[in-house]
């Protein structure tokens, strides 16, 4: 698993350490990787600024998508239960 | 005649004439769907639908316009008016003014994902492909944190 905002390094830093995170988060501070990914949520950053949709990928091992989840409203938050469900049957069909 | 039957319609009576503050229990349901959803911000399923949130504010309204049968004051018109707008007020909030712009693009369940490098959070390039070609990875963008 791997996370990417447009929050600077050092932001991600502290949110993985508060968090205890088991997981990095990359940096796309000029939203560069969301904007390659379709996902430019432009001026949707509080303080200014662009940011991203919400959005989840599941990439097999050849860089394809098996799953994918983006947010419609800026509160969607999918459950956990329903990615592991997921991870779980697609990985049990295809190791 | 007993004692009671006598105190009785006194104590009814003084009941009447002190003003009914019931009125205010609709808004009062109705603010509380504020931090009903603040407090369970953590929990997907309620962020994502507020349930919680918009059963208090639709309750709100109904007991608001329930006081209104006994209660015609002005001040119970004011609350049931205003307690019905919050409710319109939120939902509009939560449905259209959230709303995102639609995914121009995003690559669709079977295609491939473009390629990158990003620093990760001790500044060290990771490539994405470095990753999933280790076992099936999960990528996810989140809004960042402020």
């Amino acid at each position: 698993m791997i996370a990417v905002s447009v929050d600077a390094p050092s932001e991600s830093r502290d949110v993985v350490e508060r968090l205890d995170l088991p997981f990095d988060i990359l940096s796309d501070v000029d939203a560069a990787v969301v904007r390659q990914f379709g996902l430019l949520h432009a001026g949707g950053n509080p303080h200014g600024g662009d940011t991203t949709v919400p959005a989840m990928f599941l990439i097999g091992r050849e860089g394809e998508v098996l799953w994918r989840r983006i947010a419609q409203r800026i509160q969607d938050r999918p459950d956990p239960r329903e990615i592991l469900d997921v991870i779980e049957r697609l990985t049990a069909a295809a190791p | 005649m007993s004692t009671t039957e006598t105190v009785n319609p006194t104590q009814e009576e003084r009941v009447a004439q002190r003003p009914s503050k019931a009125y205010l229990i609709g808004p009062v349901l109705a603010l509380l769907s504020i931090p009903a959803y603040l407090i369970w911000l953590d929990v997907p399923r309620l962020r994502s639908t507020a349930l919680q949130s918009f059963a208090l504010m639709i309750a709100g309204t109904v007991v608001s316009l329930m006081t209104l049968k006994t209660d015609r004051r002005r001040r119970a018109k004011g609350a049931a008016i205003g307690t019905g707008g919050f409710l319109l007020l939120g939902a509009g909030m939560f449905f259209f003014a959230a709303k995102l712009p639609p995914p121009a693009g995003a690559p669709e369940v079977g295609a491939r994902v473009p390629a990158f490098t990003l620093p990760d959070q001790s500044g060290q390039p990771v490539n994405l492909a470095s990753l999933y070609q280790r076992g099936t990875t999960l990528l996810v963008f989140y809004r960042g944190h402020w």
